[in-house]
């Protein structure tokens, strides 16, 4: 069963994202992360680019921007870095995925094979999940340990 | 604390030179787009009966 390691202030990053008082439009992005027994550590995340498509109620990451920071850390890391998930917010509902969120992350896991981290930032909740490859629903994570830098979902 | 502590201290897999991150463009929608479609399911349905 996959764990999420994630940095308190890369959740608080993400949750500012969608709890901005200006924030019009849904955002997202990549985590990069490194990926270990039964888990994913996530380390950084990248921010919405110039060629995303956002609505207030639709998100599209593009390839472009993104990929590149992804493969920048791949490089530097030595092959470590890896792209284990993907964020966005919902800043006029709730964090629970949506039917074409749930698709996507479906897509995503079986491209890459392997199990991939998911958040949503809602105005008031937030939403962590594995997709694993193959599955066809992703699985919720609640919070279970919490140290002075990181939470642990599990 | 021992399961994170556990984790921060483990080695990450190891470099894997063929897995370079592809990353390719993704779509998501929030619930207000689904409680759209979903209303316009409804509507359709209804025109049809």
């Amino acid at each position: 069963m996959t764990r999420i390691l994630v940095p308190e202030g890369l959740l608080a990053e993400i949750l500012s994202q969608a709890r901005k008082p200006h924030a019009l439009n849904e955002a997202g992005g990549l985590l990069l992360g490194l990926r270990k027994d039964n888990a994913v550590h996530v380390i950084r995340l990248t921010l919405p680019k110039p060629w995303d498509r956002a609505t207030p109620v639709l998100f599209e990451r593009s390839a472009r921007g993104h990929r590149f920071a992804a493969l920048r850390a791949w490089k530097a890391s030595l092959g470590k870095v890896d792209w284990v998930g993907e964020w966005h917010t919902h800043p006029f509902g709730t964090a629970n995925p949506s039917f074409t969120d749930q698709k996507s992350w479906r897509r995503l896991a079986n491209h890459v094979k392997r199990p991939m981290a998911f958040i949503i930032a809602g105005r008031t909740d937030i939403f962590v999940g594995v997709q694993d490859p193959g599955s066809r629903d992703v699985r919720r994570l609640r919070s279970v340990e919490i140290d002075e830098t990181y939470r642990l979902f599990g | 604390m021992k399961t994170l502590e556990g984790y921060h201290r483990q080695a990450p897999d190891p470099s894997r030179g063929h897995a370079v991150p592809q990353c390719p463009h993704v779509r998501y929608s929030g619930p207000r787009a689904q409680k759209e479609t979903f209303q316009s399911v409804q509507r359709v349905g209804h025109s049809d009966g």
